[in-house]
């Protein structure tokens, strides 16, 4: 239920600032600059044609000479001159800005504003002197969208008036029910412009709350972006549009509102429970400055778009030194993509990435497990496997029964249909994997102390896959044991590697080609010319993999 | 209706006079926070209520936590610990036999405590018949299980693109008792929830979107279209697992730039259900998610048998009214509740009348700004001044309402309508279009003050018929409605 709310428009200092004519002096002055600008422009400014093309636009009408509140925009394109981009004219607008002072760049826009239908401007050389100083850093031609943005965002409507806000001491932990607290501090703020300025000097945990008068120039759909640190939330006419509530580090909330022409009310809630402090609200919609916001704040929102990178990482570890851990999740790593993986943190900081799809090891880590921030951040995306060391040539199905020992090693298997994104007609061929018909993955089990044991089915045997430590105690290595429930078919083998291993002098032991060294017990080991490792498995005993890292 | 909140924005702009008058949220319903432990980020997802009295809660971070004392008066009494940490982001659970059933990205899994520490040991898969890339828009959310065991899924599309990359993306599917899946629906676009009305018939909402106007509350029918074509792709796959019997791929939908009304589509579109319930963008909320009906027989209010939908971006819950007129369902929405803390996701009412809502914010900004809550929500006994049905007629609506209503507060001006459509196209989302200023006069008030009969005129085929209120009161109380709005779907004009 919304309320509307009916306050006087003599309120609202609705009436824009006029603009100084400028003298006849200044015009006088600004002609005689202009002579340099006519060999493009024209002396009536209409532009000069060069064959069926023209040097420079006509000025009359120019959009840049109709700034109601300022001429920032028109300094600026003087000063830098405007990117040449497209080949309608001849030239692009050159940088007058080692060629013109400011008191020459004042005359000519007191000049081109008088004579060629703008809105005439009695520049000041001061206040070119201000934009020049606040556009040093810019060294390259303006494109005209970002002269236009400017210009709109200068003569943008005053959106707030009768600024006020109340200032409450306590440590909140979420916004509180201000209107049951006293405020220990009320006041307005300069030039209705929204800031944490006046309580610098606070040094104690603090609400507030600020009240204005919102005047919306047309009807539309108007995007707030609020960040602060630690909560806030915006209200309009009495509803919250945006909330940013909670302890937390600069964070944005974005929403948008629909509102109609005329005047609102708005407030905005804010506490600081300690550390940093950021209040920053922003606004585009229509009737405001296109795509650039009009800040209510002295502080900037933050940017468009959160990225991971910038997340504080969440680093993921076993609850003790001597326990595993397993989490679910999908992985991107070494190019290789892993919908249903499970990564396994395992004493002695290592890790197992392992595959519900291949039921196979993935890949080993070594020196860190997960960074889970890119998952639980934003819409979450795949978390980071931040092993220091990372190996992965064990790929493939885990097991296969060869008709000949030449066979090629069975891999996920594929399919392809064809298909058109929002059309009947099919355009492109789409492939994707399925599962392997001959396995299926039937979950798993974990310990007291999180070590997991998969199991799955091959061929009507339920295998079993574990995972754990064995060896020295301060730097255990991984033990692998796979049991089989029953007598698999003749030439059944599991893959130990997708690359050959060179057999070392103690038994069963195994060099590979990265930093793990292997050691097979229950199968015998051989290379294929394919080349890859195979251990020969009846099911009769358990296959016990150590992966040792060199 | 004011929620905490705006209660104290309005000061101060509002006179304290005026606001005695207004019917109050929280006279009817109160939200209790239900907190997270010191450190714990609870990003919900689904809700369960266990035969034991707690209530588990799966969560995006793909956790499960368990709460016990959850239904205490002081929220503070209730006492959570966690189950497991070992899932991907699940976001529904559903309990049977001891078991707990959680919707993963890449599986149905069941999963028990067997050593008796407090956390699952044994984790089983039921399913994994359903594709997954590593596409994070790939969300899954399940039911509970129907009276035959089955448990129905709805698997959005491989990102905002709206492809669907792998079996099933866009489709709702149905896996029975013994484990197997079944497809179920085709044409799903990006869901926020799934679940039952009071027949056990299956819903699901849908974002407004691509090939989707407005968002709403859909009705799962089997072997269905929903509307957004792209995973049609497998159609193939579904009749080559039903031995053909699934039925064939629906006629592509028009692909102009224009679009075209959902009416003309259905000409020629077979299989296409209409909405039961189209939520209007902006009007009633922006992304509507979780679905659940009202068992507890009164213990919630006068609500019984309707359906309560969680909405994420205005963090509120809407209520539903269905009804089934001729072929399909439709009925009318109308906003419940507001100021929840964060986007609501899931939302479950114990049989005690406890409501139970959580989710989040993160990805998808919500007016509740908190990143995570667990809240829930009592009735404190005293019936709110409702629009309790909304009943479609051949030439206009029957209300119906939760007390009688004052004759003497009824003019010519008490009610109006706008009625109005989205385009089916192709591109993201629909202008409201074709719109109809209905006149609407009151044709009969019954005796006992509990009904109303409104003529309409036109009422308009597929058109959402936006009801607005002003100054009716109730008889005894003289108290104006807490909700003085409805919107109805019309899918077919009721003949009776």
């Amino acid at each position: 239920m919304r309320r509307h709310l009916f306050i006087p428009l003599a309120c609202l200092g609705l009436v824009p600032a006029l603009n100084a004519k400028p003298d006849d002096a200044a015009i006088e002055r600004g002609k005689a600059v202009y002579q340099s600008c006519i060999a493009c422009h024209g002396p009536d400014g209409k532009g000069v044609k060069a064959g069926t093309l023209e040097m420079a636009p006509t000025l009359h009408g120019s959009y840049y000479l109709k700034s109601e509140k300022g001429y920032k925009a028109l300094t600026a394109l003087l000063l830098k001159g405007i990117l040449k981009e497209d080949q309608k004219y001849v030239q692009a607008m050159l940088s007058l800005e080692a060629a013109l002072d400011d008191q020459q760049i004042a005359d000519l826009i007191a000049y081109v504003t008088s004579e060629f239908g703008g809105v005439p401007q009695a520049a000041s050389a001061k206040t070119v002197a201000a934009h020049r100083a606040s556009l040093k850093n810019v060294t390259s031609p303006y494109k005209r969208r970002n002269l236009t943005e400017m210009q709109m965002a200068e003569n943008a409507p005053k959106l707030l008036s009768n600024t006020s806000y109340k200032l409450y001491r306590g440590k909140f932990e979420e916004l509180p029910n201000f209107s049951q607290l006293t405020p220990i501090r009320e006041g307005k703020f300069a030039n209705d412009i929204i800031s944490l300025k006046p309580f610098e000097s606070f040094k104690e945990p603090f609400g507030l709350v600020v009240e204005a008068d919102l005047t919306i120039p047309r009807d539309g759909s108007f995007r707030f972006r609020l960040t602060s640190d630690d909560g806030s939330a915006l209200a309009i006419n009495g509803e919250t549009v945006v909330g940013n509530d909670g302890i937390h580090a600069e964070k944005t909330a974005t929403l948008s509102e629909d509102l109609s022409e005329g005047h609102h009310t708005l407030k905005l809630l804010y506490f600081d429970a300690g550390g940093n402090r950021k209040l920053a609200l922003g606004v585009n919609g229509p009737g405001l400055a296109g795509s650039i916001p009009i800040y209510l704040t002295d502080a900037k929102p933050a940017g468009k778009k959160e990225k991971s990178s910038n997340y504080d990482p969440i680093v993921l570890k076993p609850a003790s030194p001597d326990a595993a851990m397993v989490q679910r999740t999908y992985f991107s790593d070494a190019g290789k993509n892993l919908p249903r993986a499970f990564a396994i943190a395992l004493p002695g900081d290592q890790s197992v990435i392992w595959s519900a799809e291949t039921l196979n090891v993935e890949a080993l880590g070594k020196g860190g497990y997960l960074d889970a921030s890119p998952h639980w951040n934003g819409r979450g995306s795949a978390s980071k496997w931040i092993a220091e060391k990372k190996t992965g040539i064990f790929g493939g199905m885990a097991l296969q029964t060869l008709a000949t020992l030449d066979a090629s090693w069975n891999e996920l298997p594929t399919d392809s249909i064809a298909f058109a994104k929002d059309e009947p007609e099919p355009k492109e061929i789409l492939t994707y994997s399925h599962l392997h018909p001959d396995f299926q993955f039937l979950g798993y089990s974990v310990d007291a102390k999180d070590f997991p044991t998969f199991r799955y089915e091959y061929k009507g045997s339920v295998i079993t896959d574990s995972f754990g430590v064995a060896g020295d105690l301060k730097s255990p290595h991984i033990r692998r044991t796979v049991t089989f429930e029953k007598a698999l078919p003749e030439d059944t083998f599991f893959r130990v590697s997708s690359e050959p291993v060179t057999p070392k002098e103690q038994a069963n032991t195994f060099g590979t080609k990265s930093a793990i060294t292997l050691v097979v017990e229950g199968g015998e080991v051989s290379n294929r010319p394919a080349g890859d490792a195979l251990a020969r498995i009846d099911g009769s005993q358990p296959l016990i993999i150590d992966y040792i890292w060199k | 209706m004011k929620h905490f909140l705006s209660s104290l924005l309005s000061i101060g702009f509002l006179s304290s006079a005026l606001l005695a008058d207004e019917p109050k949220q929280e006279d009817y319903y109160t939200i209790t926070h239900l907190k997270a432990p010191e450190g714990a980020v609870i990003e919900g997802g689904g809700i369960e209520l266990l035969p034991d009295g707690r209530v588990a809660v799966c969560t995006r971070r793909g956790e499960i936590w368990m709460l016990e004392n959850p239904g205490a008066a002081d929220g503070k009494a209730a006492k959570w610990s966690l189950f497991t940490n070992q899932l991907h982001e699940p976001l529904s659970i559903a309990y049977r036999d001891g078991w707990l059933y959680a919707v993963q990205r890449a599986e149905l899994t069941r999963m028990k405590d067997t050593d008796g520490d407090g956390r699952a040991n044994v984790y089983e898969t039921v399913t994994d018949g359903w594709g997954s890339s590593i596409n994070y828009h790939e969300y899954n959310f399940g039911t509970r299980f129907d009276d035959e065991g089955n448990l129905y899924t709805v698997l959005c599309l491989t990102g905002s693109s709206g492809k669907a990359t792998n079996p099933f993306r866009g489709w709702s599917m149905r896996i029975d008792k013994d484990g197997t899946l079944h497809p179920w629906t085709s044409g799903i676009r990006s869901p926020g929830g799934i679940g039952f009305n009071k027949t056990k018939d299956v819903f699901y909402t849908d974002n407004q979107g691509l090939w989707n106007g407005s968002s709403s509350l859909k009705w799962l029918k089997e072997g269905s279209f929903q509307g957004n074509p792209n995973g049609n792709v497998w159609y193939e796959l579904a009749n080559k697992m039903t031995d053909g019997k699934f039925g064939p791929e629906p006629v592509f939908p028009p692909t102009g730039n224009d679009g075209v009304l959902l009416t003309e589509a259905m000409k020629n579109i077979e299989q296409l259900v209409p909405p039961a319930v189209v939520f209007p963008h902006k009007r009633i909320g922006n992304s509507p998610t979780g679905i659940e009906t009202d068992h507890s027989t009164g213990k919630f209010g006068p609500f019984a048998g309707q359906v309560f939908v969680g909405e994420q971006t205005h963090s509120k819950i809407h209520r539903v009214f269905l009804e089934k007129v001729g072929e399909f369902y439709q009925g009318a929405v109308f906003p419940f509740m507001d100021g929840f803390r964060t986007g609501n996701i899931a939302v479950r009412i114990s049989e005690n009348g406890q409501l139970y809502t959580n989710g989040s914010n993160r990805g998808w900004g919500a007016r509740g700004g908190k990143l995570f809550a667990m809240e829930r929500v009592d009735w404190t006994g005293k019936t709110p001044f409702e629009i309790h049905e909304m009943r479609a007629k051949p030439d206009g609506f029957t209300l119906t309402f939760t007390k009688p209503v004052d004759p003497a507060s009824v003019s010519e001006d008490t009610f109006s309508m706008e009625a109005f459509t989205y385009l089916y196209q192709k591109s993201y989302g629909s202008p409201e279009v074709e719109a109809v200023t209905p006149k609407v006069t009151v044709a009969s008030i019954a005796d006992d003050g509990k009904s109303l009969r409104l003529s309409v005129e036109p009422m308009t085929l597929g058109h959402v018929h936006a009801l607005k209120v002003d100054g009716l009161t109730a008889k005894e109380t003289k108290e104006t409605l807490l909700n003085p709005e409805a919107y109805y779907t019309l899918n077919t004009i009721a003949s009776e």
